[in-house]
């Protein structure tokens, strides 16, 4: 079976680089219309057009106001309105500290919790109306068992991702809108690759499947939640860890 | 984004009806050959005929997967047949109206029977040989009543809770030779089963059997519907597929949000109103 989102609108948070990137090229060769909306435009940009085919929009997760911008302008390229939400946008935030400094917990939150609350506030009514819709949001291995490296803010904030996403999947689902969160594990990202360089042994240890996560795994995982093959699921946390947390 | 499946062999229990057949036929489109079984012959048959209708070779194996000696005659086969497996879905199942008191020692060891030991004896002929093979996908149904249990069916929940437990000891000891296991949490299926507990309800309600699901549905899902057998099988086929290959040890629910909601005390007000 070819997994196909030909005719879906998609739009993919924090989609210039990493797992952001790797989701919306999946989503792209499923054959959905991807736009990529990013604090960092020209990185935006740049990842629209490795990918091809894909818009970029400048937006800063931790604004309302810009969010808000964001779905005027997405909603005026693409009047159908947005099938498919991923709301990947976040702030990653290591220090095993627990004085925390309040400016950093309120700029990790703003973006982290209140962004992809915000962003569904703004894409929601739509699908709602509409009676279909997708939305996905990531979580983290971080909300299931702590962090090992993270902050304890964007802990707090990925787990409170779980809370949304089952409160939302419970309101949007006589909508026909499910609403889903992925929990990936330790994935080799950019900032990730820079964090554990050198130790990469004594994670791969601590996994079943004895490896890192790749960005495709959660990126194909990503794909089935967008996808016809899952329209029975909502308010579910798939993780996608490699066996380090099993629920 | 294809599944990338073609060409393995599945064994599927319980593959003759409902959620079994759903996902062999799913696993059939994706070029699985499949071996099915089942208790109800010609229910075999006619799967068996469908499956082939997809273009792939069907085998269909009449066991009661509640036996141990079936079980050893059913993955046999299946070897003697196709030489390897490489997805097992552990289907088969079934469950009878108890209270935490009722059951007994008889119907406890029905249940923990067909649906734990089934998930054991076939996993200890099945992995040693996906082991050595460096592949193979394990997808175990339990329900979401593995989860938090249902009112009612009380050897049951404890049993598909013990089907997620085990998974996850398979997870975390073969997961590093390539081998995924997951359960499968579904909610409300419409399927036989449903139909039939309905119309018992509905009997002694006084109430049509539409009225009971119509009930079931709008209070112990927030999607408010039953999901057809085949979202189930999709999801079955992508858990066997390549695109799930970083996901073990997962109990993964197929419940239209019925554990996110913690909404399934319908059946169990149902129940404690007769």
């Amino acid at each position: 079976m070819k997994i196909s989102l030909a005719d879906k609108n998609i739009l993919v948070t924090g989609g210039a680089r990493g797992l952001g990137e790797a989701c919306a090229r999946t989503l792209s060769e499923a054959g959905g219309r991807v736009a990529i909306a990013d604090i960092d435009f020209d990185g935006a940009c740049a990842a629209a057009s490795r990918i091809g085919g894909a818009r970029a929009y400048a937006c800063d997760f931790g604004r309302p106001a810009d969010i808000s911008a964001l779905h005027q302008r997405v909603q005026r390229d693409m009047p159908a309105g947005i099938d498919i939400l991923i709301n990947n946008a976040g702030i990653i935030a290591y220090t095993k500290e627990l004085k925390v400094d309040l400016e950093d917990w309120d700029r990790l939150m703003d973006v982290n919790l209140r962004g992809v609350f915000w962003t569904c506030r703004e894409f929601a009514p739509d699908m709602q109306s509409r009676r279909c819709g997708k939305i996905i949001n990531l979580s983290s291995l971080a909300a299931r068992i702590g962090g090992i490296d993270v902050g304890v803010h964007y802990t707090v904030s990925k787990a409170g991702i779980i809370g949304l996403t089952r409160d939302l999947a419970k309101k949007l689902g006589p909508f026909g809108v499910t609403v889903n969160a992925v929990a990936p594990g330790i994935m080799l990202t950019g900032p990730v690759k820079e964090h554990i360089g050198g130790r990469e042994d004594g994670y791969i240890a601590r996994i079943p499947l004895g490896r890192l996560g790749r960005p495709e795994d959660v990126a194909n995982v990503i794909l089935f939640l967008s996808s016809r093959l899952s329209d029975y699921m909502t308010g579910c946390v798939l993780d996608v860890n490699g066996g380090m947390f099993m629920g | 984004m294809d599944l990338g499946i073609k060409g393995k062999v599945a064994l599927v229990t319980g593959g003759n009806k409902g959620i079994g057949k759903s996902a062999a036929l799913e696993l059939a489109r994706e070029g699985c050959n499949v071996a099915i079984t089942g208790r109800n012959e010609a229910d075999l048959a006619a799967a068996q005929k469908d499956i082939k209708g997809l273009g792939v070779e069907a085998l269909a194996i009449a066991a009661d997967m509640e036996k141990a000696e079936a079980v050893t005659r059913a993955v046999n086969r299946t070897y003697e047949n196709f030489g390897r497996i490489d997805i097992l879905f552990n289907n088969a199942g079934h469950s009878k109206p108890c209270t935490p008191i009722s059951s007994t020692d008889e119907d406890w060891t029905v249940q923990l029977n067909i649906h734990l030991m089934a998930c054991v004896r076939t996993c200890r002929l099945i992995v040693p040989r996906m082991i050595e093979q460096k592949w193979g996908r394990i997808i175990n149904m339990s329900s979401m009543y593995g989860i938090l249990p249902g009112s009612g069916v009380t050897d049951y929940n404890a049993a598909k809770a013990a089907v997620i437990n085990y998974t996850q000891s398979l997870a975390m000891e073969y997961s590093r030779f390539g081998i995924c296991a997951n359960a499968l949490c579904p909610g409300l299926i419409h399927t036989e089963i449903w139909d039939k507990f309905a119309d018992t309800l509905a009997k002694d309600l006084g109430k049509t059997r539409q009225d009971v699901l119509d009930a079931a549905a709008d209070s112990a899902s927030s999607v408010k519907r039953y999901a057809r057998p085949e979202e189930v099988g999709k999801v079955v086929a992508f858990l066997a597929s390549e695109c799930a290959s970083y996901i073990t040890g997962c109990a993964i629910q197929v419940d239209g949000g019925a554990i996110a909601g913690i909404e399934i005390k319908m059946i169990s007000d149902w129940i404690g109103a007769k």
